[in-house]
């Protein structure tokens, strides 16, 4: 499916003229559940979007079904327990094989005993990824059948309002926020049979609509943290993971660092999504002239543009 | 002009331009005081300087390291009286002046440092070396939503006594339980301070955590601080005390309030002696609390004979620690300690890395350029409290 990532809106100048480029006229669709309380102050996001923005209000949905259906809401916080502890316990299991790589990679006396090593380690780390996900994706899935969405009223009152929103848009925008909420709310209104484009998204949105969303953050308070598998995204486009706030998130002068984040999330492109830019990218096809992702042997690469091909 | 602060050393010490200066007078002094920020940080040398009238003057600090008796040099002809340190870059230093005029020995703060540390025995002046800063998190922060202070009177049947407890209640808290027989909407975790009245009021503790959950730095945590009676005598290893904090303050405050109430929920945090207080509660109760937070633990222990040099509200310590050391238990999941590296206690807390981490602990240790003291344990709030309760800001991006 064609889709234009963004990099993150600090400055919106951007989405604003993708938008206006891509949905010229009618109203947007716009999911900003990543938001959360925030969702509803988008006076901004609305300027942005020419006045057009027509908010599908995921986060407040959710939670009045939550309030609305207690049963429901307990299944939700059981859910959201073994989601967390799933990602605990993968986190340590993660520490642990990414030593192994690491230590691998300082040790290097015969080199193609050390490669052969290393390449295996860096396996074991996508096979304890795949693991994940899909140990993520089965919790979620008996979630689904035990609470049966499809047959509570309201859900199906709800998704049945954001079909029309959704039906009458000229297109659909989705911000960022929180990605593990923006994630979980677009499952819950089954919004993956309604997403087509034009389709607009930047930052925890664009990560969202991917075949995975990876967690990053290099610099978080508590110390360096290795690069998450989180679950399977929507799978919008294929091939390419999204990793916007990438200056501030990512130690993009450590080339050793990202090669090995290039080896472990091979053979999809880590994008990197910087403020500013702008990557449209369509069916099937490569990265576009200009995009910037992360290759194993020399860190930070650009597509050459069309002069410098 | 200041020079505090620059990185460049100057080719000669503001101090030694003032002594090689020809009138050096009483302006002249009062000149240098006015033009200069105290201590006056050039590279890595320090000037601490003070105009007094005595007859000696010396340098009082807790540094491990620099002399007990660092004496200042009078200025031929004057008052002014002054010795460069070396302080390496990062440090904090907590320091006072004594003087001495015949028999008479007067402490003060530096009248020229309006930098000035508080804690329960009495406030300091501070050096800040080079590249040290206060971090931006513990300073108020209008954008932080704050949180709510609770005051509690927890009843005690193992201390016989009614104990106060301040609750902190994260900005966006929410008390909602659904109805009968399903889970509340949202738990949170529980973090218990020992001294917690001094962490609020010499370490900044409720600004930093309503900056660092602001911030996505840590997890909104409810927090009970509590407040010691007799703290030599109940917080090295007293059972009472244990009993309070593990079978009394923390079921009570998880059937009172929406807690998460598993391990991996519940912290305890301490510093010096509330170090000690947080391990051998832990050590009662092993397995009860998933996270320690131990900053500068008054671990002191002897390898051999009892001369341990604490004095006597050591002694239990000294026997908890010895017999822990004996015998390391893996009471938490996880340990943050931290000490500073100016801190007569580094050594032990240094020594007990490797104990802990024997029983499979997973410890996370961080050193400072700082001594014992309450500004020393606010600096390291965010490193302590953000590994032990995460907040989301891997999952956030805007």
């Amino acid at each position: 499916m064609n889709v234009t990532l963004l990099g993150p809106q600090r400055k919106t100048a951007a989405a604003r003229a993708a938008v206006a480029e891509l949905m010229p006229s009618g109203p947007i669709a716009t999911v900003n559940a990543g938001w959360q309380e925030r969702e509803s102050e988008s006076t901004e996001l609305d300027e942005v979007l020419g006045g057009r923005m027509c908010n599908l209000e995921l986060w407040r949905r959710w939670q009045e079904l939550q309030q609305a259906d207690p049963e429901y809401a307990a299944a939700e916080r059981r859910l959201t327990d073994v989601l967390a502890e799933m990602q605990a316990l993968y986190a340590i299991r993660l520490g642990h094989a990414m030593e192994a790589v690491e230590s691998l990679t300082r040790r290097n006396e015969v080199p193609t005993v050390q490669q052969a090593a290393l390449a295996d380690a860096v396996r074991a780390v996508q096979a304890l990824d795949d693991w994940h996900l899909q140990s993520v994706a089965e919790a979620r899935a008996e979630f689904y059948a035990a609470v049966r969405l499809g047959e509570r009223d309201q859900v199906l009152a709800h998704r049945a309002d954001v079909d029309r929103m959704v039906a009458d848009a000229a297109g659909m925008v989705f911000a960022g926020g929180h990605v593990g909420v923006l994630l979980h709310v677009l499952h819950v209104f089954d919004l993956g049979r309604l997403i087509r484009p034009p389709l607009v998204a930047w930052s925890a949105g664009a990560m969202a609509l991917a075949e995975r969303v990876v967690l990053f953050h290099d610099h978080a308070p508590q110390g360096r943290r290795h690069s998450e598998l989180y679950a399977e995204g929507f799978g919008v486009f294929s091939s390419i993971l999204p990793f916007p706030h990438a200056r501030r998130r990512l130690r993009l002068d450590d080339a050793h660092h990202l090669g090995l984040m290039a080896r472990r999330f091979a053979p999809r492109s880590c994008l990197l999504l910087a403020d500013g830019i702008r990557i449209d990218l369509h069916d099937h096809q490569p990265l576009p002239p200009g995009a910037r992702y992360l290759s194993a042997d020399h860190g930070v690469v650009q597509v050459p543009t069309a002069g410098e091909a | 002009m200041s020079v505090a602060g620059t990185k460049k050393r100057p080719a000669k010490l503001a101090i030694n331009r003032l002594r090689e200066s020809r009138n050096l007078d009483d302006a002249a002094v009062e000149r240098f005081f006015r033009r200069h920020e105290f201590p006056i940080v050039e590279g890595s040398r320090c000037t601490f300087a003070v105009w007094v009238n005595a007859d000696a003057v010396y340098l009082r600090h807790r540094v491990v390291g620099l002399p007990d008796d660092l004496p200042l040099r009078r200025i031929e002809g004057t008052d002014l009286w002054y010795a460069v340190v070396e302080i390496p870059a990062e440090s904090r230093v907590e320091y006072q002046f004594e003087v001495r005029r015949g028999d008479h020995w007067e402490r003060f703060n530096d009248p020229s440092n309006p930098r000035v540390a508080r804690s329960p025995v009495g406030n300091s002046s501070v050096c800040y070396s080079i590249d040290y800063t206060v971090p931006d998190w513990t300073l108020p922060d209008e954008e932080a939503r704050p949180g709510e202070l609770v005051e509690l009177e927890v009843r005690s049947q193992a201390q016989r006594r009614t104990n106060r407890v301040t609750l902190y209640l994260p900005a966006r808290f929410r008390m909602q339980q659904s109805p009968a027989g399903h889970a509340p909407r949202r738990r949170y975790p529980l973090l218990v301070v020992h001294d917690g009245g001094d962490f609020l009021e010499y370490a900044s503790m409720k600004t930093v955590l309503d900056n660092l959950i602001h911030r996505l730095d840590m997890a909104e945590t409810v927090v009970a601080f509590t407040y010691p009676g007799d703290r030599l005598v109940e917080y090295p290893n007293n059972s009472a005390h244990a009993r309070f904090i593990s079978h009394e303050l923390v079921p009570r405050l998880e059937h009172d309030y929406p807690l998460i109430g598993q391990p991996s929920g519940r912290c305890l945090m301490g510093s010096s002696f509330g170090a000690v207080a947080s391990l051998s509660t832990a050590v009662r109760n092993p397995g009860f609390y998933g996270s320690l937070i131990l900053q500068s633990g008054s671990f002191l222990f002897t390898d051999i004979g009892d001369a341990h040099g604490g004095g006597p509200a050591f002694d239990p310590v000294v026997k908890f620690v010895n017999r822990y050391r004996a015998r390391p238990t893996r009471v938490a999941e996880r340990l943050f300690v931290s000490c500073g590296v100016y801190e007569p206690l580094i050594v032990q807390n240094r020594s007990m890395l490797s104990v802990f981490a024997e029983t499979g602990m997973t410890v996370n240790y961080v050193e400072s350029r700082d001594g014992h003291n309450w500004e020393s344990w606010r600096d390291r709030l965010r490193d302590g409290l953000s590994w032990v309760f995460p907040g989301e800001q891997m999952f956030v991006y805007e």
